[in-house]
């Protein structure tokens, strides 16, 4: 199958429960060998949509396709589209080895194949001496392993992992995440995974819809996620965001000139459509903003209020109050030391910020320079 | 509200047409149930009519057994429910000396008998009693309500204390030492803390000890004397007098209370279960209570597990010894009688073994269709699994004896109608197992498996059934302890061929026969622990316990 045609693909597919409508009406196209990630807060449908690819649910409308099968109507245990379960589901009664075994057996392998792909993911996961241990006998980093190994050595096309990683502790879950990456790559099966994680979500995926209430209010690469979030929801969940409400008063060659507060901002127009008179929202991640003890001149400076820091190791938080409300600042510079107090002064670049429709304004396209409100 | 109700049944039907397996089992189970377990009801509570039962009012002696069941219910349940509190306390909070004895002998009463306290307390504190006549050198009469009331607190206190050693222990010390902590002195934390947190487990262990005492027939019959309870006096006017009318009204009369104390009980304390996985116990201590409580609490239970003790050690002395009160020298004619009565013990195996089973086969099914399909219509078989448990078994046992006593029904006096009785009287006591055992299991091990290319059938078979295993057998051990043990449900269906080993003490006690009543009690008490030691060891090894 070449690269990019969709391995799986959902179309308008929707699911209630009782009078909670768990999906409304999606669609999302999965790209063969791709790492897809579903993102977002609990109860927002991913794990809803996870268990419809799986057949553990069937959608009251919209079809669901893998590798061009369509899939409504089949059973679960006719998909092969094993799935790594957030709490494990290792068989409790069943040793490490006949949890690998479990799905094998039924696709009646001749033995010795059978025996080589177990011993394959055995070795993968280094599970060696574990084999004849009952799940209950494993750490809980042993357990995921195997649960990784019950799944792969279906030797199936699609894995669906479903918050896998959410049961580790912080250092190792990063860890994991990579050589998940990893294994994906060098294996070469599509990955539809699921977290309510943003930086596992950045991290490890190809390709991230994010979801809220049953919707999918964006689809894009990580970066796109990240640089240009498609709503004030995904901007807010995906990392932290300042936004500041503004009008564009005009357009100066490839800048948008943009009143905001007391002050001008001059944002890169960057395929925006925005003309003048529009109300927009301005998003500036805190990383993206500098911060000094003196003024700076030029554009996209303004000053404020240094409210409280938190140190980071990495980096230093800043509150600033400025123009009625509060700025997040993230500052990794060398200049982040303490004492910085008082009066300080933000700058930021005018590609570093993104513009989004204002809360209830409508966007209007426009092309060519506009005039001066 | 109406047209999502009707939505709701809509779909349930849906599902039942789509999956037509599921549909059939559940109707054979509804079918199945009604016929043994409604019908017999039904049969015994219409056998008299309106007019019969308002001789409940006005025959005195029917008046006054009523009144009679419901004052020794309320004195009974008051002191078992304190005498387990004192247990559980000692064993979970007192720091005290034997605790594991103490929790152990709690226990014993419930492998017993029905009436063995009934028949020690003759041995010990009766006519020819060790210690009335021989220690003492005092006569006094024991038959009636106050020797009654003693035997039902012994017997019946340890079902009280199960629950409330449940509550007691999951408590979390650190909510006692959080009050200690903030300057709450030692009867501040009981009094504040401790005893408001323990109040479910003692209303769950009062209700439980008052079914019981209620329902009891077993104790009555033999230490009541002229004081007459509710079961003992439908049992006399069947035995006696062949008065199936007059049964039915006072059988029907217990009923009520009966049932409404099993809903009570439902209610508050909802389903519990008899096997638990055993869980992390909290290392947390508690802070040791001053000496004199201490102390007091413990002396309390030293005197009640002296009782206990003597009730068991005087049994077995008794089994070996000539002639109770007259003849003190060793004898094993009473151990040859065990071998006279061979028919009627081997019967007692027989019946409580197939029964038991038949009862944990027959609610597996139920159990899953309940728990996994939970729809509304599966409430009704919820129901029906559970309503054996709220009649007590004299009235069960007269419902067979009536309901099966015709063609094409005709099962009175076979093994059968033995089995049947016991398996459904045993039913709840399974279902509840079997459902807390599937409650258990993670609904993400079906779907883990059914992802993995596992049927319904095969996930059903490889994943589910290994892992109830456990509660499987505890259903069968508990069953088989109450059937061995059971009076109430047989005494109106057993037949000459057909009679077990407690008809039989039950005779020899009515006859005077204190050894040969002793030699066999000690024999069925040594049956059922026979069968409980080892399941109780092959649980302990899947890390599982069995409570009683």
């Amino acid at each position: 199958m070449a690269a990019n045609e969709p391995m799986i693909e959902i179309t308008n597919v929707s699911k209630r429960f009782g009078d909670f409508e768990a999906i409304k009406n999606i669609s999302l196209s999965v790209p063969a060998g791709s790492f897809t990630t579903l993102l977002g807060p609990s109860g927002c449908g991913k794990t809803t949509l996870m268990k419809l690819i799986a057949g553990f649910f069937e959608p009251d409308r919209g079809d669901i396709f893998i590798e061009g099968r369509r899939m409504n109507g089949l059973p679960a245990f006719k998909r092969n589209t094993p799935l790594v379960f957030q709490d494990y589901a290792l068989f409790p009664h069943m040793t490490v080895q006949e949890n690998i075994a479990y799905g094998l057996k039924l696709q009646k392998l001749p033995r010795k194949t059978a025996e080589d792909k177990i011993t394959a993911m055995v070795d993968m996961f280094g599970l060696h001496g574990l084999r004849d241990r009952l799940p209950r006998a494993l750490s809980g980093g042993q357990q995921q392993r195997v649960a990784f190994a019950r799944a792969l050595v279906m030797g199936s096309n699609v894995i669906l992992m479903d918050e896998p990683l959410s049961n580790l502790d912080a250092k190792m879950r990063v860890e994991v995440r990579d050589e998940l990456r990893q294994l994906q790559q060098r294996l070469g099966f599509t990955a539809v995974f699921v977290t309510h994680d943003q930086d596992e979500a950045l991290s490890i995926s190809d390709q991230v819809a994010v979801f809220d209430q049953g919707r999918i209010v964006q689809v894009g690469t990580p970066r796109e996620i990240y640089k240009k979030p498609a709503s004030r929801f995904a901007a807010d969940f995906v990392g932290a965001a300042n936004f500041a409400e503004g009008v564009v008063k005009a357009i100066e060659g490839d800048d948008l000139v943009i009143a905001c507060g007391n002050g001008i901002m001059r944002v890169h127009r960057d395929g925006y459509a925005f003309g003048p008179g529009e109300r927009v929202t301005l998003v500036i991640r805190p990383e993206n903003i500098a911060v000094h003890e003196s003024a700076s001149r030029g554009d996209n400076a303004w000053s404020g209020h240094l409210l409280r820091s938190s140190f980071h190791g990495r980096s230093v938080r800043y509150w600033v109050a400025a123009d009625g409300r509060d700025w997040i600042v993230d500052d990794a510079g060398p200049g982040s030391i303490a004492g910085l107090q008082g009066l300080v002064h933000m700058s930021v670049d005018k590609r570093a910020v993104h513009l989004l429709p204002a809360a209830g304004g409508t966007v209007t396209i426009e092309s060519g320079t506009g005039a001066i409100a | 509200m109406i047209s999502t109700a009707a939505n709701k049944s809509a779909g349930n039907l849906k599902r039942l047409r789509k999956d037509p397996f599921l549909a059939l089992g559940s109707a054979a189970m509804i079918l199945l149930t009604c016929f043994f377990v409604v019908w017999p009801i039904i049969k015994v509570v219409s056998y008299s009519r309106l007019a019969d039962y308002r001789k409940l009012f006005t025959y005195s002696s029917w008046y006054h057994a009523a009144l009679n069941s419901l004052f020794i219910t309320a004195l009974s349940t008051i002191s078992c429910t304190l005498i387990a509190f004192l247990f559980a306390y000692a064993v979970t909070r007192a720091h005290v000396p034997f605790r594991r004895l103490f929790a152990s002998v709690a226990l014993l009463p419930i492998v017993s008998p029905p009436f063995i306290v009934a028949l020690s307390y003759i041995l010990l504190f009766g006519g020819q009693g060790i210690i009335s006549k021989y220690v003492l050198h005092v006569h006094f009469d024991i038959y009636g309500w106050h020797g009654l009331w003693l035997v039902q607190t012994m017997t019946f206190f340890p079902y009280a204390y199960a629950v409330i050693h449940g509550v007691m222990a999951s408590i979390s010390p650190q909510l006692e030492n959080a009050a200690y902590n903030l300057g709450a002195t030692h009867w501040q934390v009981f009094r504040h803390v401790f005893l408001p947190l323990c109040r479910p487990g003692l209303a769950g262990g009062a209700l439980i000890a008052a079914m019981n005492v209620l329902a009891d027939f077993g104790n009555p019959i033999i230490i009541a004397g002229n004081f007459h309870v509710l079961p003992t006096e439908a049992y006399m006017q069947m035995s006696g007098m062949f008065d199936l009318n007059s049964a039915s009204v006072l059988s029907t009369a217990l009923l009520l209370p009966a049932i409404a104390l099993f809903v009570w009980n439902r209610a508050w304390i909802g389903k519990r279960s008899y096997v638990t996985v055993t869980g992390k116990e909290s290392n947390a201590r508690t802070f040791p209570l001053p000496a004199a409580a201490r102390w007091t609490v413990f002396a309390a239970c030293l005197l009640v597990t002296a009782l206990v003790v003597s009730v068991y050690g005087v049994l077995f002395y008794g089994a070996f010894t000539k002639t109770w009160g007259f003849d003190w020298s060793f004898t094993l004619k009473n151990v040859h009688y065990i071998f006279a009565k061979g028919r009627e013990m081997a019967n007692s195996l027989k019946f409580a073994l197939l029964s038991s089973i038949a009862a944990a086969v027959f609610s597996l099914p139920l159990a899953f269709i309940v728990q996994r399909k939970g729809t509304r219509l599966y409430r009704l078989l919820d129901v029906l699994a559970i309503l054996p448990g709220a009649v007590p078994g004299i009235f069960l046992g007269l419902g067979f004896a009536v309901a099966f006593n015709e063609k094409p029904f005709l099962l009175t006096g076979t093994p059968l109608i033995m089995i049947l009785a016991l398996m459904f009287w045993n039913l709840p006591t399974c279902y509840s197992v079997n459902l807390a055992g599937l409650a258990q299991i993670s609904g993400t091990l079906e779907e883990a498996s059914l992802n993995l290319g596992a049927n319904r059938l095969r996930t059903f078979r490889r994943i589910l059934l290994p892992l109830l295993r456990g509660p499987f057998i505890a259903g069968v051990t508990v069953s088989f302890l109450r059937s061995v043990t059971c009076l109430s449900v047989v005494i109106f269906i057993y037949s000459a061929k057909t009679s077990v080993g407690t008809v039989s003490i039950l005779g020899l006690v009515q006859n005077g026969q204190w050894g040969s009543a002793s030699a066999l009690t000690a024999a069925l008490i040594l049956m059922a622990f026979a069968v409980l030691a080892p399941t109780r060891l092959l649980l302990k090894k899947q890390g599982r316990s069995i409570q009683l």
